[in-house]
């Protein structure tokens, strides 16, 4: 048996009515006492609890602009030779101790 | 409908909870705990009601501060809990939690009975809801998390389409393609289910 248009509406007609049959439930009373428990847990909206969401809205602002900067920081720095301290050194006390040191880490 | 009055109170006490008296939430929650009982016991199977219930004014207390306009407390909560209800049923079918029901020879004659009827809603009447809702519960399981909310919100509540995109944080034209999408995958698995009878 293949459903028409019709018998198809009239099945909706029913489901519907059974889907708002289902707000009819009776829920007790102690999730009332739960939540205020964890909601003092929480603590107040004051100042200081208000971080968290404030964090939450202005991170997000200002998120594009750190991704920018981090991307312009990092081509800087594959296009920049690198040094290390040590050969930064070296090249303007020109201790020799430095050069040996390096050797012979290659040799 | 919504009194003035109610959305003054609201303002007041939404003003007080912000200032750090967290009692006043308390009264919050008495007012509008019935609304969010009805809609989480419409998408939610009976057992989940209450817990989900406690999660939603608590989801409502952390996001209080991001509420924008205080007067429409009550359309910010019902989209809390939506969205609540919403994400039960994706870590549901992540998790492969779904319980399939499985429908029976007595629905098929039941169905065939209420499409033959002039007035379907003439069964429904004469005590027999409950075949009605294990129909629906069988339906909505095939469906995915998305197409089940707004099947539900769309077809079922009869809410417009921009609405329901605005509850959920989807696109309309995403919400329109699914809610056309689920209504047919619906409609299939019916004459599937009829034909295999």
């Amino acid at each position: 048996m293949k459903l028409t248009k019709d018998d198809h509406e009239k099945v909706i007609k029913i489901l519907k009515m059974a889907y708002h049959e289902k707000e009819k439930v009776e829920v007790g009373a102690q999730w009332h006492q739960k939540v205020m428990r964890d909601i003092r847990h929480l603590g107040p909206l004051g100042s200081d609890a208000n971080g968290y969401a404030l964090f939450d809205r202005f991170f997000w602002r200002v998120a594009p602009v750190i991704c920018l900067v981090m991307l312009i920081i990092g081509a800087l720095a594959i296009n920049v030779d690198f040094m290390s301290e040590l050969e930064l050194s070296s090249l303007f006390t020109d201790d020799p101790f430095v050069s040996t040191t390096i050797d012979s880490f290659f040799m | 409908m919504e009194k003035d009055t109610d959305r003054f109170e609201d303002v007041e006490i939404v003003d007080r909870v912000m200032n750090g008296d967290i009692n006043a939430f308390a009264h919050l929650m008495t007012r509008h705990k019935e609304n969010v009982i009805k809609i989480v016991a419409r998408h939610l199977p009976h057992q989940q009601v209450e817990e989900t219930v406690q999660d939603v004014f608590v989801r409502a207390y952390q996001s209080l501060p991001t509420l924008k306009r205080k007067d429409g407390f009550k359309q910010w909560l019902a989209t809390i809990a939506r969205r609540t209800c919403h994400d039960f049923w994706r870590t549901r079918y992540r998790t492969q939690e779904l319980p399939m029901s499985s429908l029976t020879d007595h629905h098929r004659s039941w169905l065939a009975q209420v499409i033959a009827t002039e007035s379907g809603e003439a069964l429904f009447t004469k005590g027999r809801q409950k075949e009605a809702g294990e129909l629906l519960d069988w339906g909505l399981a095939q469906l995915s998390a998305d197409e089940r909310m707004i099947l539900e919100l769309v077809h079922l509540e009869g809410l417009p389409g921009k609405e329901v995109a605005r509850q959920l944080g989807l696109s309309v034209a995403s919400v329109k393609v699914r809610a056309f999408r689920a209504r047919h995958k619906l409609k299939k698995l019916l004459n599937r289910f009829m034909e295999e009878g």
